[in-house]
């Protein structure tokens, strides 16, 4: 009898509006569907490549179908970064077990999900299936840090390491070979996509950012990022630019105080309505 | 000729030929037929990528000032405004680039030209002048890239200072 397909629902983070109502139904309706082993675990992302998670992710033999709100290029190459084998499915023949990357997103019908899993369920078995194990999976806590670093895609990558040289954070590194190491993922700055942009072969992925094709959305084109270079070419002096960028950090950080000191003094009227005088 | 100076950004190197002027804005300038012909220079062109559309806001006969505004180019990665790289008058407008605009990437220096004015062009760089300042602008240049871009993460989840594990190496 052949194994179990095993099929891992990614949790969404907080800020993945819509996505947490789909995972809930999802994992209801797969606990105990024939053929597959269900486990949800913490948001894959956000996963440390050494935890114990992502070991037992790495342990799983067969088949593996893995439910995200990220896109399925992202969750594989986040996978494939921490060392899980497998091939993308339905990209060619590989030897290689195949991961079938689905994604959770608002606009998702849970039973075209469904049915996308007893398709690959029904091809893998060939008919033939088992029950699953009964009863759903526990969700799982969220992990205590939301991460934040570049997924690169290695079939894209063409180590030409202008991302080494452009990152001013240590990101990456080189292994022993001269390829590209990620080298100190979380030394990356929170929110900072530019190395994605920079990359000539759109090979460097941040799977939670807002525009999909920094985000790994295959179909999305980097053609639509182009960034505007009217401030450099407008050939002001360094200085002059660093004096611009400080005052700009300066107004964001006043902009931010001025919004608390309101909220300071709307608690201190809360307060005294509260005492009635 | 003497050799050409290189500015490497990363691992691709902007050849700067030594026979001309340049302007704080990346463009070269280089007197030909009485004239001073303006271009992009490699470092610019290096930015924005394929050039694949120009146009000018000012015409042949036009005075400008340095820094004026005089277009707009869009390419590849990147878009601009172009400013004006020494102060004269707007002798003449490349047709060829305007119907042609990939010549600013495969013949730069020569054929890739974009303006040409009646200008003095003493008062630019040389090419060891402009070389320095791609050196000093260069982590500016960079942070300008990086911009305040993205979805920052929850402000009430900190996010790791530090992380030492090399993560594998993989192949598809």
């Amino acid at each position: 009898m052949p194994e179990n397909i095993s099929v891992i629902l990614s949790e969404p983070r907080p800020d993945d509006p819509g996505v947490e109502a789909l995972a809930d139904s999802l994992a209801e309706r797969l606990a105990g569907r024939p053929g597959l082993r269900l486990a949800r675990v913490a948001n894959l992302y956000d996963l440390e490549p050494a935890g114990p998670v992502m070991e037992s992710i790495r342990r799983i033999e067969g088949d593996l179908v893995v439910l995200s709100a990220l896109y399925p290029r992202a969750t594989f190459w986040t996978l494939k970064t921490a060392g899980v084998p497998g091939c993308l499915a339905d990209r060619g023949e590989s030897a290689e077990r195949a991961i079938w990357c689905l994604r959770l997103h608002p606009g998702a019908d849970a039973g075209e999900i469904l049915g996308q899993i007893d398709r690959i369920v029904a091809r893998a078995h060939g008919g033939a299936t088992t029950p699953g194990p009964g009863g759903q999976p526990v969700r799982p806590s969220a992990p205590a840090h939301q991460r934040w670093y570049p997924v690169i895609d290695r079939q894209r990558c063409s180590g030409c390491l202008e991302c080494l040289n452009f990152c001013l954070f240590g990101v990456y590194g080189v292994d022993a070979a001269g390829g590209l190491l990620i080298e100190q993922p979380d030394a990356c700055r929170a929110g900072c996509p530019a190395c994605s942009r920079i990359c000539p072969e759109g090979a460097i992925m941040f799977p939670q950012h807002v525009d999909p094709a920094i985000a790994g959305d295959d179909k999305a084109s980097l053609e639509g990022l182009k960034l505007d270079l009217s401030q450099l070419f407008a050939g002001a002096d360094p200085s002059v630019m660093a004096t611009a960028e400080r005052d700009r950090a300066l107004a964001a950080v006043e902009t931010r105080e001025d919004s608390r000191g309101g909220d300071q003094l709307d608690d201190l009227v809360d307060e005294m309505d509260e005492m009635d005088l | 000729m003497s050799r050409p100076l290189v500015f490497m950004m990363g691992k691709s190197p902007a050849i700067l030929p030594t026979d001309r002027r340049y302007a704080r804005n990346h463009m070269w300038a280089s007197p030909a037929d009485g004239l001073v012909r303006v271009g992009l220079s490699a470092y610019a062109v290096r930015l924005l990528g394929d050039v694949q559309h120009l146009e000018w806001s000012v015409e042949a006969g036009a005075d400008v000032a340095s820094g004026g505004q005089i277009g707009y180019v869009e390419a590849s990665k990147a878009t601009s405004d172009l400013y004006s790289p020494l102060a004269g008058r707007i002798a003449r407008i490349n047709p060829q680039v305007l119907a042609q605009p990939d010549l600013v990437n495969t013949n730069l220096y020569d054929r890739g030209w974009l303006l040409a004015f009646h200008a003095d062009a003493a008062d630019l760089l040389s090419p060891e002048q402009y070389l320095a300042h791609l050196e000093a602008a260069w982590p500016l240049a960079q942070r300008l890239l990086k911009g305040p871009l993205g979805r920052q993460p929850q402000d009430n989840l900190s996010l790791r200072g530090t992380g030492d594990f090399p993560c594998p190496k993989t192949s598809p």
